[in-house]
């Protein structure tokens, strides 16, 4: 099968179907077809053939001296003394501190389990009010001071930065609609725990904020999202809790960073009722089977198997699966019977 | 003329609107027409990237195009920016 310039033994929609039937090996086909694909597009563009080698998810801290520019100034490289650029410094704690997480947690090398390395771009532009991921590194601004500071420096925004890339490559999801939301509830998801790991807070005194050290007290809120309370984080807030409020427009590539406000919900309900540890291992575990285009539907009904799965092995708790399903339920999401 | 930059996405998913009008030169704006009908392809890779939906309105017609962290041309960049 040709599609342009693109062309498949078997064609997409049927590995779509075998991953959503649980084949690991067609969603990893079907994961990395796409991911090659753009990546050769940008190997041919730039006439440059990268090697794949197993690194040691080294970090490199640039300093983008104030430019729309990544990588201008190295400021900073594993184990290389700390700099009088406390942002510089901050990224640099932040990030060893998310990637030992998923080491420790996961056994995960690095954000591609194969060691790859941690590029870190701080002082990015001028009052820039932003943090991305761009398929293979970090780039953050400092803020203008007037509403949001501090990008680099903040635990919950580095960790659901370098989740993007965990995302990436684990299950690719397609940054639109509700496989976009997904991939943006996985990040706050893991944005959160890793705060919580970083701060030595607990479930009970947690205040499951995504973003609440990023903005100014001029700021009309007290961060970016909620895990808690979808919508109430500030006054620009439009996250739903609950299906029934499910955005349905086409800003933001179709509401990725806002109905990922449903999934958010349901995941605080599980961690409430079983613990952090085990959501983290059963949202890691089911990011794992999911695939490019998978939509809440499938995720529900993955989790649901994973939990199932992970209850049976004795790596998670007894009533794991019922907390995950009763969790889904209360923002309106349920598993369709066949 | 005249110009309206709709910000959206980015890690804060709060959507800003820049507005105003261009003064530059015949050529610069020569050279801003041509950015505007032949953009880059957006980079799918990007999460969390702004993407910039950028008006312009000429004195015959309205030209549209869409940009993203790695592909926004300086020009437009300075008009949010001063």
């Amino acid at each position: 099968m040709c599609d342009k310039h693109h062309c498949f033994i078997i064609p997409p929609q049927i590995l779509e179907g075998l991953a959503r039937r649980g084949s690991i090996s067609c969603k990893k086909t079907l994961n990395d077809t796409h991911r090659i694909l753009q990546k050769r597009n940008t190997v041919l563009n730039h006439l440059l053939l990268r090697e794949i080698e197993t690194g040691d998810g080294n970090r490199s801290i640039y300093d983008s001296q104030n430019k729309y520019e990544q990588r201008v100034q190295l400021a900073r490289r594993e184990e290389e003394e700390a700099t009088n650029d406390q942002v510089v410094n901050k990224a640099y704690d932040t990030s060893g501190f998310v990637r030992e997480y998923f080491k420790s947690a996961f056994d995960l090398n690095s954000v591609d389990n194969n060691g790859l390395e941690l590029i870190s771009n701080v002082h990015y532009g001028k009052d820039y009010n932003n943090a991305y991921w761009d398929g293979d590194e970090m780039t953050y601004g400092d803020g203008d001071n007037k509403e949001f500071k501090d990008f680099a420096s903040a635990i919950d925004v580095v960790a659901h930065e370098l989740m993007h890339g965990v995302t990436q490559f684990l299950a690719n999801l397609e940054y639109r609609s509700q496989s976009g939301a997904l991939n943006e509830h996985f990040s706050d998801v893991f944005g959160t725990i890793v705060k919580q790991k970083y701060l030595n807070q607990n479930i009970k005194n947690a205040d499951w904020l995504i973003g609440d050290t990023v903005v100014t007290e001029a700021f009309p809120g007290v961060a970016i999202r909620s895990m808690k309370a979808p919508g109430t984080a500030n006054d620009f807030d439009t996250q739903p809790d609950h299906m029934d409020n499910y955005y349905s427009g086409t800003a933001d590539n179709q509401g990725v960073h806002i109905n990922s406000g449903i999934p958010n919900k349901a995941f605080y309900l599980s961690a409430i009722e079983i613990g952090i540890d085990d959501c983290a291992l059963i949202w890691f575990e089911t990011l794992k089977v999911l695939w490019r285009t998978a939509d809440f539907n499938d995720m529900l009904e993955k989790i649901l198997e994973t939990s199932e799965r992970l209850m049976n092995e004795d790596k998670v708790c007894n009533t794991a699966s019922k907390a995950v399903s009763e969790s889904f339920a209360t923002v309106g999401l349920v598993q369709v019977s066949v | 003329m005249k110009y309206e930059i709709h910000v959206e996405g980015g890690f804060t998913g709060i959507p800003k609107k820049y507005e105003g009008n261009i003064d530059i030169s015949e050529k610069d704006t020569s050279r801003l027409l041509d950015l505007m009908n032949n953009p880059n392809p957006l980079d799918n890779d990007i999460r969390d990237g702004f993407l910039y939906h950028v008006t312009l309105f000429d004195t015959e017609k309205t030209i549209e195009a869409q940009f993203d962290e790695k592909t926004l041309p300086p020009i437009i960049r300075q008009l949010m920016t001063g």
